[in-house]
């Protein structure tokens, strides 16, 4: 075949210059607009929540498995009666010490080629172990891609002005790639760029509120810009926000003060925004329990039609964070109460995000039946107020050919060592395959707080409750005020008595379908990270456990991990019963399947593995093995 | 030339702004150390923070907790200092009003001390 040769002058005649102008320019944009799953593909993230609408299916089964014992931690030998580095079916892989800053909420991002963890700090201060500098807390940015030797990146630092109303605790990162667009422009000004929404500040309580929600751009890991705020009018109580990538519509917790929503216990809702272009919000609505709009009563007992619904105080409390499952299954769950009052709501998506596209009142001040329109399904919590909706994530299955769906829901603990008439906080399962009749699972009646997924506070894998006098779904066992026999090295009785709170907290919230429908991943405070075998959910069983050591040397002058006096925070307790306490705050995976905790005490984060038999319940094999008494690390 | 330089310039020009870190411009932070007799002056139940501040300078560390629920002293300092053991750890818990409620000593080797504590106020434990 003869090879085509175009002179020069031919190209630069003015239609084919032309021509070929036009290709340069506008072709890219064409590729770019429209075309999210060839963007995706490049972008590498997965198309599952939070980031897709492709939800996993579970396929649950009804295989009678052996409940395991779970084997007693060992203690440091300093004689300080702590908890040392403890593991069952679980591998420390990687450390970071976060230059000893608080954290409440890890995130882990495949960006492009790299995976990039956003730690996500309380308020506070630390130094910055690449500038020097004493900084707010806020963002810590880490790359663990290599899990066993994470790099840190940067620190995006908090609210400025004050040592301690900083604090950036949520984080969720979208990609501009995955981000729909309204235009090509929009659509090329996102392409290859990543986005961090976070929390800003902790103003929570104050009658003046500083809150804010940001927006940077995170595409260099190491040069984070602010890109903007969303609320010019500053919020109170921000909290666990969900970001869906796929659709831009990002769920926002807070409270605006002046437009007078009521609550009970922490003062926050949902603000409702569509974040497709970052650079430029839009608001969408406000929502919350009905009972919470302007207008509805503020105490008293409120019956129906005043406040129709499941409230168990008046108001109700407050949200404290929403997960949705996207396009695909049209359902948000949402979780009120945190850690007393608790209530979980289940919401159809297209109706919460449409039926209040005017007028104006209806997005901020909804009546009754706007508020009720989207609500498809609710229930309580057990023991009545001792335990409250913090964490409510679904689980879409199938069980022998037929759909069943299941809820995980956490309560939080609030209270260090184990608060006298304060109920042990637990997790729990409920099919929620009928939504409008929400029915408890894997229930345990001799367990305090009627759930197989709890952990005893004895070191001995007994609880040391006495009962609340009720019976029923209002029964509660509670800590009694004798519990604790304080700073008694020589016979500890369990994690109450470790300075810290004990009880679980959240669960990781990505719809990894490794481990979908198989494992509850939950963060349990001084207990560490907490593993269940959930794959017969009507027989969940512990399965694994990992409990970091406190870092008592690893926190130096200059910050970073130098030689010093140790990360870790004192966590006072019962009559002033101070310990360096390990604090597990939250659990996340990674698309790999590796497990983040973040440490509410200043510890650090810490990248597991699972191994031994909770490797093999995710892996479909060997799951039986009764005899399974797991490992001890000692450091 | 001189175009030549203008065009690179102004190629280069837009790292300048997208590479500013959101950071305060100020020198790297030095650790007061503190002394037991310094540390002593705190009257727990009493003393500030802002009076801590005057005492003891700025902290090394801080921490406060609060979130979504109400726990015990939820906003703590932390100093440094040295002693005849070597270096050791001022803890300063706070209650919700801003006073000082715990003080308390990591030393080089051992356990936390509590070297003074106030009653805690008694709306604690609520959320």
């Amino acid at each position: 075949m003869p090879s085509v040769r175009l002179p020069l002058a031919r190209l630069l005649q003015p239609k084919i210059l032309f021509v070929l102008l036009l290709l340069i320019t506008v072709a890219p944009a064409y590729v770019m607009a429209g075309d999210h799953d060839g963007d995706r593909d490049r972008d590498h993230s997965p198309d599952y929540p939070p980031y897709g609408s492709n939800v996993p299916t579970a396929h649950f089964d009804h295989k009678v498995r052996p409940q395991l014992t779970p084997p007693a931690v060992t203690l440091l030998t300093d004689g300080t009666g702590r908890v040392a580095q403890s593991s069952w079916n679980m591998e420390l892989v990687g450390y970071d010490t976060l230059d000893g800053r608080s954290t409440y909420q890890p995130l882990v991002v495949r960006q492009g080629d790299r995976y990039i963890a956003y730690m996500a700090h309380h308020a506070g201060t630390g130094i910055n172990r690449l500038n020097g500098l004493s900084e707010t807390n806020g963002t810590s940015l880490l790359d663990v891609t290599d899990p066993h030797h994470p790099v840190y990146l940067s620190h995006i630092p908090g609210f400025a002005g004050s040592l301690d109303a900083g604090g950036n605790q949520m984080a969720h990162v979208c990609s501009g790639d995955v981000l729909p667009s309204n235009s090509r422009a929009e659509a090329a000004r996102k392409r290859g760029h990543y986005y961090l929404l976070r929390s800003n500040g902790n103003s929570s309580g104050l009658a003046t509120p500083t809150e804010t929600q940001q927006i940077f751009d995170v595409t260099d890991t190491s040069h984070p810009v602010l890109l903007t705020t969303i609320n010019a009018i500053p919020y109170s109580n921000t909290h666990k926000n969900w970001w869906e990538c796929d659709t831009g519509i990002a769920y926002l917790v807070a409270n605006d003060p002046t437009q007078n929503w009521v609550h009970s216990g922490s003062a926050q809702h949902l603000k409702i925004y569509n974040l497709h272009d970052p650079a430029s919000p839009e608001y969408i609505r406000d929502f919350g329990m009905v009972g919470q709009q302007p207008g509805s009563a503020t105490s008293g007992t409120c019956t129906p039609p005043a406040c129709e619904g499941p409230a168990t105080v008046t108001p109700p409390s407050g949200i404290h964070g929403p997960i949705s499952a996207g396009t695909e299954k049209n359902r948000v769950y949402m979780a009120y109460g945190v850690g007393g009052s608790g209530v979980v709501q289940i919401v159809d998506r297209r109706t919460l995000l449409g039926n209040c596209n005017s007028p104006a009142a209806c997005a901020v001040s909804p009546s009754q039946a706007d508020m009720l329109a989207p609500q498809k399904g609710y229930f309580t919590l057990p023991g009545l107020a001792l335990q409250g909706g913090h964490t409510s994530f679904p689980i879409f299955g199938e069980e022998n050919g037929r759909t069943r769906n299941v809820l995980v829901v956490t309560s939080e603990e609030g209270g260090n060592e184990c608060t006298a008439g304060s109920a042990p906080h637990a997790v729990w399962l409920y099919d929620i395959t009928d939504e409008a009749n929400p029915r408890q699972i894997s229930v345990d009646a001799s367990d305090p707080a009627l759930t197989r997924l709890d952990v005893p506070d004895g070191f001995d894998g007994t609880f040391h409750v006495v009962s609340n006098g009720l019976a029923g779904a209002a029964y509660s066992g509670v800590y009694p005020a004798s519990l604790t026999p304080q700073d008694n090295a020589s016979n500890p009785n369990g994690f109450c008595n470790q300075g810290g709170r004990f009880g679980t907290h959240a669960v990781t919230e990505l719809f990894y379908p490794g481990y979908y429908g198989k494992l509850v991943i939950a963060s349990w405070f001084a207990g560490g990270v907490r593993v269940f075998d959930i794959r017969n959910p009507d027989a969940a069983r512990a399965i694994g456990y990992f409990v970091p050591a406190p870092n008592d040397t690893g926190c130096g002058p200059t910050g970073g991990p130098s030689a010093g006096p140790g990360c870790t925070f004192a966590n006072t307790g019962r009559d002033n019963h101070a310990v360096h306490a390990i604090q597990t705050n939250n659990p996340e995976l990674d698309d790999r399947g590796y497990i983040y905790l973040a440490d509410r005490a200043g510890t650090g984060m810490h990248i597991l593995k699972l191994t031994g038999a909770a490797r093999r319940a995710v892996e479909g094999d060997g799951d039986d093995r009764g005899h399974d008494h797991g490992h001890h690390d000692h450091h | 030339m001189k175009y030549v330089c203008i065009l690179i310039a102004l190629c280069f020009a837009p790292y300048s702004f997208a590479g500013t870190p959101d950071t305060p411009k100020s020198a790297a932070f030095t650790a007061n150390d503190v002394t037991l007799e310094m540390i002593a002056k705190i009257k727990v139940g009493d003393t500030t923070g802002s009076q801590i501040k005057e005492l003891l300078g700025t902290p090394w560390r801080t921490n406060n907790y609060g979130d979504c629920n109400v726990v015990d002293y939820q906003e703590t300092w932390e100093y440094l200092g040295h002693d005849a053991n070597g270096r050791f750890k001022i803890s300063i818990e706070f209650d919700e009003a801003g006073i000082a409620r715990i003080v308390a000593k990591t030393p080089a080797k051992g356990p936390v001390v509590v070297l003074a504590a106030a009653p805690k106020p008694s709306t604690q434990h609520q959320h």
